[in-house]
């Protein structure tokens, strides 16, 4: 008979996963922050691409994270991983109404936010709701 | 809801990770029911009550407020 009490599937990847997305956060962060403190001499067009490389790097390996299952995915966790999900929307409402106002009484022109950084709050705010969830619970 | 699952355990001499292969859960689950910080669901709860060989009334009960 199918177990359904360890049966919460949902769009889940292999648990490896989450290793690798910790490998490719790694590698994006440390790309990125070479670049920027070594004071690479490069063309504006190899900048941009490094940007891009390291930012879409460090949403694929947040991805691979929250994605990847746990080694027994039952209810409990789909239910947290549910209300982590419902609370992360309403943070990244708000984190996207108050950043021009942050903006503006620090680093005043405000800056229009990119789809990069909004999809970066959503995932670190979904895997900080899910761990903290998940860490009170043990 | 009050629970008396540590209990039942204790009757039967199971761990909380024996049960939990039992009903298929991880034995973070058995332990956030048993400390009340999760309440399961039917399915999970007829499971348990199987286990013990009981209804699932003389296991899970209500409190003031539910």
């Amino acid at each position: 008979m199918e177990n359904k009490t360890n049966n919460y599937k949902g769009t889940r990847i292999h648990k490896h996963f989450k290793k690798m997305g910790i490998g490719i956060i790694l590698i994006a962060l440390i790309t990125g922050l070479s670049i920027k403190l070594m004071h690479i001499e490069m063309m504006p067009t190899h900048k941009a691409f490094f940007k891009v490389f390291t930012l879409n790097g460090f949403i694929l390996g947040l991805l691979f994270v929250a994605l990847a299952k746990e080694k027994v995915e039952d209810e409990m966790i789909a239910q947290m991983r549910s209300k982590a999900m419902s609370q992360t929307f309403i943070w990244a409402v708000l984190y996207v109404i108050l950043t021009p106002f942050v903006d503006l009484i620090f680093k005043d022109p405000i800056q229009n936010l990119t789809g990069q950084q909004v999809v970066i709050a959503m995932l670190f705010g979904y895997l900080l709701n899910y761990y903290s969830q998940k860490f009170s619970n043990k | 809801m009050k629970n008396t699952l540590k209990v039942e355990r204790a009757k039967l001499n199971i761990t909380q990770q024996d049960l939990a292969d039992k009903v298929g859960v991880s034995r973070q689950t058995i332990n956030s029911i048993e400390s009340e910080k999760y309440v399961p669901s039917t399915l999970l709860a007829i499971k348990i009550s199987e286990v013990f060989k009981t209804t699932v009334n003389e296991i899970f009960t209500l409190e003031n407020g539910d």
